[in-house]
């Protein structure tokens, strides 16, 4: 099986941009791919892992241009990019020899042609098959996916189909035309994390099965552990370091690499682990530096690493290579200085006794209106039964998949809701139907950091008006002075400097954004932070600083935080307890590491198990469990359980019944008659 | 789909109910006694006037009048002209097929002529044909119709004298070589714009289309460009040209007022400028009515072109 299949030889991808001339994109990447072999291309955005598949396929946007290198197939000296990009011989390959699938499933199909006519297209263009022959390969293409009721769906349009749905018609798609490669480019980065394992496993099958060689493109760190055998690691345009997947993880000589998986929270974390944030950003293609393109940002870097050429990558063990000028004894002599003046441990913990949010059976619902009059045809509830407390100091993380009711809580303990049952107590006021005039006095306790910092804050805003405007709202300074003075503090609280004020949104990164989203809630001086997805926009480098910012200040102010997110590894990493959530009910309730250790809830257990350990070694030893299924629509919430129609355990009282939540051993709470 | 039709034809009986309701109201607001007018002249005896009086039923109820008169609207009879002292509903029979004829060749015309120069425009985006052709739209969007039609009648009349100036006939009653010199000027000066428009229009949404996802999917299965264009871009672009082309429908009638009234074509556009001047008032809300009705008509035609070409909406529909 060592058998070449693909190498792309230093390709180097430049873009055309309006005023600022042309930035090279890629600047000699190469790789090479075994037949029937999984590799992983990991980098953050902008590093140009798609970029590199692109150019190799001759897809790249308009502006995008391959200024050299090479793309051989099959090892037979010929350069697939001496054809042109709408030529026969490429699109031969393209699709016929190379699929490729794409991040966004929800864009990716053309909504007005049907899911079976889009597969069949690829087996008439490729295998040369009749339209009748074609549509019953489709079928057996669709069957293959394990999309149930193929030959009756085949006449769907895409918008039929959920998310994970979609991107097995995407596979189905590329599959159906047998090609030697498969390209995965973030395929199931948009997707929930149990739906992202099962296809990452089908695709695995797949690959056993059918020999085909398979190329993750990814960020996340935890799927390449999982699933690659050699990994690429990009950055700014570069491969800086190739090899095995043990001996990136595990031997990594490349302190992006090393830097890399020490900024990532990880499953299996030791509670007090402290991620050590790569500081600054990227450079932007066209003001890279010319030497070593992570230098400004290195921790291990020599003094003459600045002024050296560019490393190129060489290889310092079989099939390890390396773009760094260090050798391994400064590497480790630097490691081991980095690691004695570590960060000290995280502060400890202060979570006293006084409840601050008192939870306790909140329910909400919402109507869905329907025909020309608007009459309500149907009622559902996106959260049931909700109960907890929230102790002052404490960080409490609220998991769960698309559609779960993270959001709808959030809102509503905010009060943009009002709950159709149950109560919420703000330390001694219960604020679930207080009128927004009598809330008014209490929205200054609680304040809310959004998901996507881009658009959460006014664009014509500038960034000190946006941390004033609830201290002006709320009245809490009396004079200009002290109003400035206070945003100056804000800004230098969450690590901006405070002569970016006038600044505007755009002008800042997307980090430093949503330190400003995070300048803005505190500026009420509330006691409760809700932190809704507040990372998940960011890049992996940055997730760190933010979440070691957001430790940092609850230690500082005594917060209490509610940490809504679907990334479990973040939530472990930040909360200390974690609240499960399933179809709008809370599954578990346990302190993050013991609900690691000992999940009880089937649910939970599946959802643990479908997230991947960025550690090739740990990933060896543990098992996943499957689920079937997919997530149902609130709308048609099984009776019982909501869990039951998915879970393995499931009994006749399962189906009939909703389990309360209970205390069992480990002080976990848990809603299931089984476990 | 039924259902979603049924749903529209709703919608349309409720606007076509309004629009009677306020065409026939307004007719009470127009100054000077109706009798009058009906009689052409001021000087009628008592008699006369409680005739004509009685004959408009107007010792009657304004509501009653209003019932009275859409009863008659439904087995087609919209009254006497006033003007021209023959039933509405004959004038009109006699000049909607020229309406009809000239504005739809124009449409014809313009659509495909439209789309190609946008479609066009859109793949050579950034390159020369895409400057010129976007140049002559937005140089054609600009001229006046009237302007045009000046200009048209300048050249090919009186200094080619290749067409005659004005008048119009269907080959049945003029013979085709007078049919066809007599199209040709009134159809150009309808289907300018309307090229510019749909130019412009398709070059909009095809770009749109060119650069979403699924075009790159489609390039990634190594279809050919033939294919990406005519096959996954042509039938999602076309949603925003059916909406200009149902725009246009619906206004055939009012917008052959200018051309007709300058080629003195004897259609719908000149009746209406007449029956205004002539204080016509069956003529005017006869023609008011139908002008709805085909306006109606074409947004029903519009929307389930909309549900032919994209699946989408028709889904929808039914979740919505």
């Amino acid at each position: 099986m060592s058998e070449e299949l693909l190498r792309i030889e230093n390709i180097e991808t430049r873009f055309r941009n309006g005023k600022s001339g042309v930035a090279t994109v890629l600047d000699g990447v190469s790789i090479t791919l075994k037949k029937g072999e999984i590799i992983g291309l990991v980098g953050e955005s902008g590093s140009g892992k798609s970029i590199t598949m692109l150019s190799a396929l001759q897809l790249l946007p308009g502006n995008g241009f391959v200024a050299g290198g090479n793309v051989v197939l099959d090892d037979n000296g010929k350069n697939l990019l001496d054809n042109k990009a709408t030529s026969r011989a490429m699109r031969k390959v393209r699709g016929g020899r190379i699929g490729m699938i794409f991040q966004e499933p929800m864009t990716s199909l053309n909504p007005v042609m049907t899911v079976g006519d889009q597969i069949a297209e690829a087996c008439i263009e490729h295998l040369k098959l009749s339209r009748k022959e074609a549509k019953a390969k489709a079928i057996e293409m669709m069957e293959l996916v394990k999309i149930p009721d193929a030959a009756a769906r085949y006449d769907e349009y895409p918008m039929q189909f959920s998310g994970g749905m979609r991107q097995r018609i995407m596979i189905a798609m590329v599959l159906a035309a047998q090609p030697d490669v498969l390209i995965a480019d973030e395929a199931t980065t948009a997707l929930d994390v149990t739906t992202q394992a099962i296809l990452l496993e089908m695709i695995k099958e797949l690959s056993v099965k059918t020999g085909i060689a398979v190329v993750i493109v990814t960020h996340n760190l935890g799927i390449v552990a999982r699933y690659a055998e050699r990994i690429y690691v990009m950055y700014c345009g570069n491969i800086v370091e190739t090899g095995s997947a043990m001996e990136i993880f595990h031997e990594s000589r490349h302190p992006y690499t090393r830097s890399l998986i020490r900024a990532i929270p990880r499953l299996d974390d030791p509670k007090d682990r402290i991620l050590v944030p790569i500081e600054g950003l990227p450079p932007m293609p066209k003001n890279r530096p010319k030497g070593c393109s992570f230098e400004p940002r290195c921790k291990y870097a020599c003094d003459d690493c600045a002024e050296r050429e560019k490393p190129q990558l060489t290889e310092i063990s079989p099939g390890h290579s390396v773009a760094c000028h260090l050798t391994e004894e400064q590497l480790n002599e630097k490691q081991k200085e980095l690691d004695s003046t570590a960060l000290g441990s995280r502060p400890p913990k202060n979570i006293r006794e006084e409840v601050c949010l008192d939870v306790e059976n909140v329910t909400k619902s919402f109507s869905i209106y329907r025909g020309m009059m608007r009459h309500k045809v149907a009622e559902f509830n996106a959260i049931e039964d909700i109960s907890f407390k929230l102790h002052r100091g404490e960080t409490i993380g609220v998991v769960g998949e698309s559609g779960c009711g993270k959001t709808t809580l959030a809102r509503t303990l905010m009060r943009m809701y009002t709950p159709d049952g149950g109560t919420i107590k703000l330390f001694d006021t219960d604020i679930s139907h207080l009128s927004e005039k009598e809330m008014r006095p209490h929205h200054k306790k609680m304040a809310m950091v959004f998901q996507d910092p881009s658009s959460s804050l006014d664009p014509r805003m500038s960034a000190g008006r946006a941390v004033a405007e609830p201290i002006i709202t709320h009245k809490i300074c009396s004079t200009k002075e002290e109003l400035s003075a206070k945003v100056d503090d804000l800004f230098r609280m969450v690590g901006l400097d405070p002569n970016l004020k006038e600044r505007y949104p755009h002008e800042f990164s997307g980090g430093q954004r949503q330190r400003i989203g995070v300048a803005r809630a505190l500026a009420s001086d509330p006691e409760i932070l809700l932190l809704d997805e507040p990372i998940s926009a960011l890049d992996v480098s940055i997730q760190a600083q933010v979440i070691n910012l957001l430790e940092d200040i609850q230690s500082k102010l005594g917060l209490a935080y509610i940490f809504i997110a679907h990334d479990l590894s973040v939530v472990k990493h930040i909360s200390d307890r974690v609240i499960v959530m399933y179809l709008g009910r809370i599954m578990e309730i346990a302190t993050s590491d013991s609900l690691y250790e000992t999940p009880i809830h089937p649910y939970t257990q599946a959802l643990l198990s479908a997230v991947p350990i960025a550690d090739p070694a740990v990933e060896k030893t543990r098992e996943y469990i499957g689920l079937q299924g997919e997530v149902p629509s609130v709308l048609n919430r099984p009776k019982g359980c909501p869990f039951s129609n998915r879970c393995k355990y499931a009994t006749e009282r399962c189906l009939e019944e909703i389990p309360q939540p209970t205390l069992r051993e480990n002080g976990h709470i848990v809603a299931c008659f089984n476990k | 789909m039924a259902k979603y039709l049924l749903k529209r034809i709703g919608t349309m009986i409720i606007v076509i109910i309004i629009v009677s309701l306020a065409t026939f109201f307004l007719t009470n607001l127009v100054p000077g006694d109706i009798v009058y007018t009906v009689a052409g002249s001021d000087e009628i005896d008592d008699a006369m006037y409680d005739r004509i009086y009685h004959e408009l039923n107007l010792d009657k109820s304004t509501i009653e009048r209003y019932l009275i008169w859409v009863r008659n609207a439904l087995k087609g009879d919209f009254g006497m002209s006033y003007a021209y002292s023959k039933p509405v509903w004959e004038l009109i029979k006699a000049r909607i097929p020229t309406t009809l004829y000239i504005s739809i060749m124009s449409i014809v015309l313009s659509v495909p002529i439209g789309v190609v120069f946008g479609m066009i425009t859109a793949v050579f985006r950034k390159k020369w044909p895409d400057t010129v052709f976007t140049m002559i739209a937005n140089v054609l969007n600009c001229l006046p119709q009237f302007w045009i039609a000046i200009l048209l009648m300048y050249i090919f009349c009186l200094k080619l004298k290749w067409l005659p100036s004005m008048g119009f006939g269907f080959p049945a009653k003029v013979g085709w070589p007078k049919f066809i010199q007599t199209s040709i000027m009134p159809i150009i000066c309808g289907s300018l714009n309307a090229i510019a428009g749909f130019t412009r229009q398709t070059r909009t949404s095809m770009l749109e289309v060119i650069r979403q996802d699924y075009i790159r999917t489609a390039r990634a299965k190594g279809i050919s460009e033939r294919k990406v264009y005519f096959k996954h871009m042509m039938k999602n672009g076309l949603i925003p040209i059916i909406t200009v082309l149902g725009g246009r429908l619906a206004h055939i009638l009012g917008g052959s007022m200018i051309i007709e009234n300058i080629f003195s074509i004897p259609g719908m556009g000149v009746l209406a400028r007449t029956s205004v001047e002539g204080k016509d008032i069956p003529t005017l809300q006869a023609i008011v009515l139908i002008t709805t009705l085909v306006s109606c008509a074409a947004y029903i035609l519009t929307d389930i072109a909309y549900v032919v070409v994209d699946p989408r909406i028709s889904l929808s529909e039914s979740g919505d």
